[in-house]
């Protein structure tokens, strides 16, 4: 049985059979406003606080400030866990993908991370013109990811076939397959999650219904969805 | 002062034994006169004539030869919803058991009204309302009170239930859905079919009195599937 990173994002780990196996490369892919960057910031956050283990969000859209407000609305201090260099922010803007590499190795040495979270995943693709150059130097991220002993996240926007990412590249490179469901019902939108792949757990096949309330994102890993989705 | 009697000396027992030749002759007893009659007033009359005492003798009748615990579908008519279900939890309420009422039809101020009216207390009572934030209604703040967004929160509903029946505790309690009929405007058959199949399953784990209302004009296909969820189908 493989070792396992809790997530402490509640319900999450019930669903992952125990948590992620360590230093497994997971894809969360989602529709937008689904809930991707929340369930990151919450495993960076309770990573931290609750198991110790410290984490690096590059975050390749929103600046350090903009994550820490995003982050203090669900009460996550993460300007203190900054501070305390238990938590590491990098907003990263050139579209220079041996940089970005480059920046994520020196971070995860520099904190001696054990979690690390990529978001949004979907910008990779500005810095390659060729699709061959972008799985190329995606799958050589993906071995250094494996190599630097984090449990790692990159989060993606889900095509519209609902199976897969924009361009179905990461799924092939990952260890786990994350799906975060928003979905539009006559009149209003359901949330729901559902374990693609992953490697070494026993899944959860259902869909399960999820909560973004103040407190963070909570999977009902004990309910049903009535609805379809 | 308890009078002492001389040692040696016992009472002498007054014999009840007819001495042989003489007549028993027992007390003079007054001619039985028949018992007066209580007078009942108006009041009384209307009370002990009321639908509310019948309705209160079929639930009595009904739910006594129940067992302990249950899933039942109550199938009420229009002209009885409203008192039948009052009637119903008082009759729970005075065997002093807790228990969860969900209201869909009503919003839980007019409920609480409708109860506190009729002499209901309502401090052993979780209530679990879909109905009032939808219509705007002010929201009455307490821990015995839950609001859903909508009828349509089949999830969030299961949720209150969970998290209100582990408030009661392991007593003898009831689960009272108001209406079934109200969640079928609400959302399609087969999403309320498989609340109920859920909740049901959940009422019988919890070793709870479930009891879930439906009016009879409920489409005759739609009442047999969500029977089939439950113990017993009843009419009163």
């Amino acid at each position: 049985m493989p070792e396992r990173t809790k997530t402490g994002v509640p319900g999450l780990d019930e669903i992952l059979d125990g948590g992620i196996p360590k230093e497994n490369l997971v894809v969360i892919s989602g529709d937008p406003g689904s809930g991707k960057t929340c369930l990151c910031l919450e495993f960076l956050y309770y990573g931290a606080m609750k198991y110790k283990e410290p984490g690096v969000l590059i975050s390749l859209e929103e600046s350090e400030e903009e994550m820490i407000k995003i982050a203090s609305f669900f009460g996550w201090d993460f300007k203190k866990l900054v501070d305390e260099k238990k938590v590491e922010i990098i907003a990263v803007e050139l579209y220079d993908f041996e940089k970005l590499r480059a920046t994520v190795e020196d971070a995860i040495t520099r904190l001696n991370a054990k979690r690390l979270v990529i978001d949004p995943g979907v910008v990779f693709r500005l810095y390659f013109e060729r699709e061959l150059d972008a799985r190329k130097r995606i799958l050589s991220l993906g071995r250094t990811l494996k190599k630097s002993g984090c449990t790692a996240i990159i989060t993606n926007e889900i095509s519209l076939d609902k199976t897969s990412s924009l361009f179905g590249l990461e799924e092939y490179v990952a260890d786990g397959v994350i799906l975060l469901y928003h979905t539009k019902l006559e009149d209003r939108f359901i949330r729901s999650i559902g374990v693609l792949k992953m490697r070494g757990t026993k899944i959860s096949e259902k869909l399960h219904p999820i909560t973004i309330s103040k407190d963070g994102i909570r999977i009902l890993a004990k309910q049903e969805l009535f609805e379809e989705v | 002062m308890a009078r002492k009697r001389k040692a040696g000396k016992k009472k002498a027992k007054k014999s009840r034994r007819r001495k042989p030749g003489k007549k028993l002759v027992g007390k003079k007893v007054a001619k039985s006169q028949p018992t007066a009659r209580k007078e009942l007033s108006e009041k009384e009359l209307i009370e002990l004539l009321s639908p509310r005492r019948e309705f209160d003798l079929k639930i009595w009748k009904t739910f006594e030869e129940m067992p302990k615990k249950f899933c039942i579908m109550l199938v009420e008519k229009l002209s009885e919803y409203g008192v039948l279900n009052t009637r119903l939890v008082k009759y729970f309420v005075d065997k002093k058991m807790k228990g969860i009422y969900v209201t869909i039809n009503k919003n839980l101020a007019d409920l609480i009204e409708n109860f506190n009216a009729e002499g209901i207390p309502t401090d052993n009572i979780i209530f679990i309302d879909a109905i009032s934030r939808m219509i705007g209604d002010n929201e009455i703040r307490g821990s015995n009170f839950y609001y859903l967004d909508s009828p349509r929160d089949m999830v969030e509903l299961s949720v209150a239930l969970e998290k209100a029946i582990s408030k009661i505790g392991d007593e003898e309690r009831f689960v009272i859905i108001d209406s079934l009929t109200t969640l079928l405007v609400y959302n399609k058959e087969k999403i309320v079919e498989k609340l109920v199949h859920s909740i049901s399953g959940k009422i019988r784990a919890w070793n709870a009195k479930g009891i879930f209302i439906l009016m009879e004009s409920t489409k005759k296909e739609t009442t047999n599937t969500l029977a089939q969820f439950c113990d017993r189908v009843i009419t009163l």
